[in-house]
């Protein structure tokens, strides 16, 4: 069975990624590692834009899959972009080896609330499972119950549950 | 897919730029919609061309032909498609006069996912409620297109010729035809046949209302225009507004009434009672009664200018007797529809009692039918309707017997019956008729009744 790869893409909150890994071993039933090197993204920097592009960062986690064997999810903390969006939350190689999210706009403190962490930890959850889900090759789900909801925004990702609905966890099951 | 998108959309990306198609194709291919892409404006036009496309997404800048020729060229070519202009800041001005060019809406780049979103998932709300209307109009449609008018004889098939040619029409037509004939059928399929199908028909049965009432039912009233006028009540002219008013038992309106009814279809306008602002309706009329129209005009009763008015294009509806080859198929049909409401099985008819009901000459007509079906099928057994189930249909209501009309005739014809079957026994004959002797005497020598 392969393994589900957490990377660090640049600095990250204190416990991150690690505190990803029970969800994530219980929902999908992959065993789960925190990998000890790291991404740096600093290559992905737009600096007319003021963030980093996704588009670049998913090659430099190609290469740790590659070397691995294994599903890569890079988990990062800073605003990432793809060119013709504005911002994304994360991305994923539907069915392939590699995604990515950032806890960069999940932070209650970017749209000027109180941080609190147990409520970043709740939306990382999702969101470490949602382009997981991807990369167990599913699509977005229509059943607001099943983390594979599409979220455009952290308050979309909070209405959402941290689980797959009955059909796509069998996807997901099978996937795996 | 988007929780809130109804339903996948067929969408089609139209830019020069691949990473914006690419892009975007994933996108909506992640939620499940239909996607294909288009590097021009030719190429977009050839894939219009084939196929239907419920969102167009088209670059305002690319080189050729632009997004604004694409947008008037996709308006022109495929009106249903909702297109979405895409475009960079500096061009929002382009983007604007794109959107009064018939485009829906405007996105600038780079894309925000939450207003991408929307934008997709408001277009595919609006399809679904665009499909939802069109499916309920059609359906609509073919059930306003089929007011059983059941039958194939000549008789009923000119009917229904005429329904088709006065119809689609705005021409005051007037129905006549014998009491249950199915007057309000030809009305109901006249408007279904009327571009005026789409609001209900109003109807007013002139016949059932007592003078008062009927003028403030027909014309309205304003608060306070009689006692008990608390509120504002609009008349059936002004519900009746871009639809048809079907004004059954005409012959029954009162001469006052037939005066305000001319003005009123004359000129189009009503002034409801205690009112005295004249309101537009534009309104259909149709009319019907049971009685000769022109005898009534003849003895003074009903006026000639309303006649005219009235009858621009007349219907008469042949009696259940002058069709009586149509019997089986209104048999079957009121017997099929009969059982479905009261959840019996189909029943059928044995080839007796259906020759008993086509020898019924049907004062009641249709009407009358229907009854006679649903009496027959509560009572019938099994399920086969035999002519026992009919036990009203005697010797003497039989076509070759049936003259009788008047309640003197019916009388006399009844008195006869039962006389005959207690073989003239007039003791017997008062107990069945439950009057006493010297009545069931006067009533022989009244109608000349003897044993032969």
């Amino acid at each position: 069975m392969r393994t589900l790869a957490l990377v660090a893409v640049g600095e990250l909150p204190k416990g991150f990624p690690a505190l990803l890994i029970g969800r994530l071993e219980k929902e999908t039933g992959m065993s789960c590692e925190v990998l000890d090197e790291s991404v740096d993204p600093s290559a992905a920097y737009d600096s007319v834009r003021a963030q980093y592009d996704c588009r670049k960062i998913l090659p430099l986690l190609d290469e740790i899959a590659l070397r691995r064997g294994d599903l890569v999810l890079g988990v990062a903390d800073v605003d990432l972009f793809s060119p013709i969006f504005t911002f994304v939350l994360g991305e994923a190689r539907l069915g392939g080896d590699t995604g990515l999210f950032s806890l960069h706009r999940l932070h209650p403190s970017f749209y000027g609330l109180q941080e609190d962490q147990e409520l970043l930890w709740a939306r990382a959850e999702r969101e470490a499972l949602h382009e997981t889900g991807h990369l167990l090759g599913l699509e977005h789900c229509t059943n607001p119950d099943c983390v594979m909801k599409f979220s455009a925004s952290a308050e979309d990702v909070d209405l959402k549950p941290a689980e797959f609905c009955p059909a796509c966890a069998a996807v997901a099951r099978g996937a795996v | 897919m988007n929780p809130s998108t109804p339903s996948p959309l067929r969408i089609l990306v139209v830019d020069d730029e691949a990473i914006v198609r690419e892009s975007l194709a994933s996108w909506f291919e992640e939620d499940g919609h239909q996607v294909k892409t288009a590097a021009s404006g030719q190429e977009a036009l050839i894939l219009l061309k084939k196929e239907k496309w419920d969102l167009a997404f088209v670059d305002i800048k690319m080189p050729g032909m632009d997004g604004l020729e694409l947008n008037r060229r996709i308006q022109e070519l495929s009106p249903e498609t909702t297109v979405i202009i895409m475009t960079a800041f500096a061009s929002v001005e382009t983007a604007v006069q794109a959107l009064r060019e018939g485009a829906h809406d405007y996105i600038t780049k780079p894309f925000d996912p939450e207003h991408l979103s929307h934008v997709v998932r408001n277009t595919a709300a609006q399809h679904d409620l665009e499909r939802e209307n069109r499916e309920l109009k059609e359906k609509l449609a073919e059930t306003l297109s089929h007011p059983e008018i059941l039958g194939t004889s000549p008789g009923i098939e000119r009917v229904r010729k005429l329904i088709q040619t006065v119809g689609p029409t705005d021409t005051t037509v007037l129905i006549t035809g014998e009491s249950g004939t199915g007057k309000e059928l030809v009305a109901r399929g006249i408007h279904a046949a009327s571009p005026r199908a789409f609001l209900p028909m109003v109807t007013v049965n002139c016949g059932a209302l007592p003078e008062g009432i009927l003028e403030s039912e027909l014309f309205g009233h304003e608060r306070g225009a009689f006692t008990g006028a608390q509120y504002r009540h609009k008349g059936k002219f002004e519900l009746a507004h871009k639809s048809t008013l079907f004004l059954d038992e005409i012959a029954e309106v009162s001469p006052k009434i037939q005066v305000e009814l001319l003005r009123v279809l004359e000129e189009k306008k009503v002034t409801r009672l205690g009112g005295t602002q004249s309101i537009e309706a534009d309104f259909r009329t149709i009319a019907a009664t049971n009685k000769d129209l022109l005898m009534e005009v003849k003895a003074g009763n009903f006026r000639e200018d309303l006649y005219y008015r009235l009858n621009v294009f007349h219907i008469e509806l042949p009696p259940l007797r002058e069709r009586r080859e149509d019997i089986p198929l209104l048999a079957e049909a009121f017997a099929a529809r009969l059982a479905a409401s009261m959840n019996k099985p189909v029943p059928h008819f044995e080839p007796e009692a259906m020759k008993l009901l086509m020898s019924h000459d049907w004062p009641g007509n249709v009407r009358e039918l229907t009854n006679a079906i649903e009496r027959a099928l509560v009572v019938h057994e099994g399920d086969i309707i035999r002519a026992s189930d009919f036990p009203f249909i005697g010797q003497g209501n039989k076509a070759e017997g049936w003259g009788a009309r008047s309640l003197a005739q019916v009388e006399k014809a009844h008195i006869q019956r039962v006389l005959e079957e207690c073989d003239w026994n007039i003791s017997q004959a008062s107990r069945i008729l439950e009057v006493d002797r010297t009545t069931v005497y006067n009533k022989m020598k009244l109608y000349g009744l003897k044993r032969s």
